[in-house]
């Protein structure tokens, strides 16, 4: 619970054996205004003080089964903040330093002078409650200090509003705190929460109607805390008591989370199990941890729009323009990556070059616009046919693109060729100026390789593009082939019809 | 009423704002608990159970002293003397003074129960 200074509940506890100054003593306090708890020894009061804290405890000395020495030790133990008034003989000096030797803060001697005790008991009461207020401010501090670090190292949006919920649960001591995000439309979604297992959870609660809105638009405003601290007493309409009943809350405390003239969401806290009396201190953390809220979610927005334009601008790096198929870059990047790969697993790698046909003629008598057309039309044929994982088809450069087939052997990537020039064909795309056929037609060269630390890339490139040489050398229209095992003399050329 | 020492009652009524039903309640209560009290002295001291003595003297001498009633607190306190030092000489004449001193304060206590004002002043 927050400091019950704010509140005017305080819990005392009357541990005597002595039946008649025990009632004295819990009458006294009783007229003080205070809640007494009794306890007849030690060992009942070390019970009490673990279900319920008390504020002070009113220790007598000599007691039966525990004595009041070793119960002020073990009190103590228990919660050094505990504040512990031992009542001792009046002619005991010895009882008097051993009692602030085990922790008591404070003593009073028998007979009991009622003025003195009764003035004693309000003055420790106000040193522990400076004492609790100090402790929870450092606490507060620490929270506003623990997220404001969190914020600096993370631009994790969700991962700091989770730590911020959960950290204001536990420092609230209560039952659920949530951060609600508005849409344009007005309606909003829970997006994180903390909530004690004993109460049902709201997360990716979406909320429809314009209750919020409209609270939004008026009463959180100008960072207004709205405070309610009994749903059932707090003059709200039926049907925001119903809302609040359905959400189990008896009270809850409401902060907008505003950027500029934007309430870009809400932080709720709620009491479930009882009407709670808010403290200053309460609703002070709440929005004094606005500010850095803002400010991380601003960071965090921030580096989306910074993803997005970096994927955007990675895209353009590795994308052909005109084709929209990976560019050379791009194709550059996957044969040094596939390489590696291969080269660690032992397994083959083939590559496809692959050129159009009199592709200078088909710009010369249709011209470049059209060229570009043909350029497009190929590409997506390619494109089409490189489409196992790890396969890429790229534009290489100008009419010339390439296929990297990783996990291929040179029967795979013949099987790719043919499939290509097959498509290819019944495309029929005229190609008059053409100086083999009417249609438009291309010339492969394949290389297959186990990659090995000796060769390289460009080893494979290079041999592809002889393989294309020949290709073209005995009559375009077909692939060529070469093969490492077979060595220089390895070139084979089909066209297959 | 010489065997309550008035001053202390007011000052306990005092306490208590006046409120003379409870002041009731309590003298009641020290009435119900100090017989059984007395009556473990009595025996702790014929028994010479020095420690037990101690214990039982002890915790006769706060509530006594609590209701004004300071010649019980003294001869408590001399009890509780003797039964920590282990030297039980006396005693038993003590417990004697003692069982007759209590006679003395339960019919002046039972008195101011019983008269109507109940107010220690008007004593």
């Amino acid at each position: 619970m927050a400091p019950s200074i704010h509140t005017n509940h305080t819990l005392v506890l009357v541990v005597d054996d002595d039946l008649v100054i025990q009632m004295q003593l819990r009458l006294a306090m009783e007229k003080e205004g205070y809640e007494v708890m009794v306890a007849a020894d030690g060992k009942a009061a070390l019970d009490i003080c673990l279900n319920s804290p008390p504020d002070i405890v009113l220790l007598d000395a000599m007691m039966p089964v525990m004595d009041g020495f070793i119960c002020c030790a073990q009190l103590h133990a228990l919660d050094p903040n505990i504040s512990i008034l031992m009542i001792t003989g009046l002619d005991d000096q010895g009882s008097v330093d051993k009692a602030f030797e085990v922790g008591a803060v404070d003593y009073i001697t028998k007979p009991i002078h009622w003025a003195v005790l009764k003035q004693r008991v309000r003055r420790l009461l106000q040193m522990h409650w400076l004492i609790k207020e100090f402790q929870y401010k450092v606490k507060q501090e620490q929270l506003v200090a623990k997220i404001t670090q969190k914020i600096r190292t993370s631009l994790n949006l969700e991962l700091i509003l989770s730590t911020t919920v959960i950290e204001i649960r536990k420092l609230l001591k209560t039952d659920r705190v949530i951060v609600y995000r508005f849409q344009p439309d007005g309606s909003g979604c829970v997006i994180v929460e903390s909530v004690d297992p004993e109460w049902s959870s709201m997360l990716g609660r979406v909320f429809k109607d314009t209750y919020f809105l409209d609270k939004s638009s008026h009463k959180y405003r100008h960072s207004n805390v709205y405070v309610i601290e009994d749903v059932n007493d707090a003059g709200l309409s039926p049907c925001h008591i119903d809302l609040l009943n359905g959400l189990q809350a008896k009270a809850n405390l409401v902060v907008p989370i505003e950027q500029e003239d934007n309430i870009w969401g809400l932080l709720v806290v709620y009491e479930c199990s009882k009407p709670r009396k808010w403290a200053k201190s309460d609703i002070d953390l709440l929005t004094q941890l606005t500010y850095p809220l803002i400010m991380a979610i601003q960071q965090a927005e921030l580096y989306q729009q910074l993803e997005v334009a970096n994927q955007k601008l990675q895209q353009l790096a590795n994308i052909d323009s005109l084709t929209q198929i990976p560019n050379r870059r791009s194709f550059d990047q996957v044969l040094e990556r596939e390489w590696k790969r291969l080269e660690r697993e032992q397994v083959p790698l083939s590559l496809i070059l692959c050129d159009i046909d009199f592709f200078k003629n088909y710009n010369d008598t249709y011209g470049h616009q059209l060229g570009d057309e043909c350029l497009k039309e190929v590409a997506k044929i390619i494109y089409q046919v490189a489409q196992r994982p790890g396969d890429i088809a790229a534009r290489y450069g100008g009419e010339e693109f390439a296929l990297v087939l990783p996990n291929t052997d040179t029967t795979g990537a013949i099987c790719i060729a043919e499939i290509i020039l097959a498509y290819i064909r019944t495309r029929n795309l005229i190609h008059e100026s053409s100086q083999i056929s009417s249609y438009l037609t291309l010339s492969l060269g394949i290389a297959t390789i186990i990659p090995q630390s000796s060769s390289s890339p460009k080893w494979l490139i290079a041999k592809a593009d002889e393989a294309l040489y020949r290709a073209k050398l005995t009559g375009r229209d077909r692939y060529a082939i070469y093969e490492y095992s077979l060595g220089e003399l390895g070139y084979e050329s089909r066209n297959v019809n | 009423m010489s065997s309550i020492d008035t001053q202390v009652l007011e000052s306990l009524l005092d306490m208590l704002e006046g409120d003379q039903d409870v002041l009731a309640e309590i003298i009641n209560c020290y009435l119900m608990e100090s017989p059984k009290i007395i009556a473990a002295i009595q025996t702790s001291a014929s028994q010479g159970d020095a420690d037990n003595l101690g214990k039982t003297a002890h915790n006769l001498k706060s509530s006594s002293a609590s209701l004004g009633a300071m010649d019980i607190h003294q001869l408590c306190l001399e009890l509780e003397s003797k039964g920590k030092n282990g030297n039980l000489a006396g005693s038993l004449e003590l417990v004697s003074q003692l069982i007759n001193e209590y006679a003395q304060v339960e019919i002046d206590l039972k008195k101011l129960l019983q008269s109507s004002s109940c107010t220690p002043r008007y004593l």
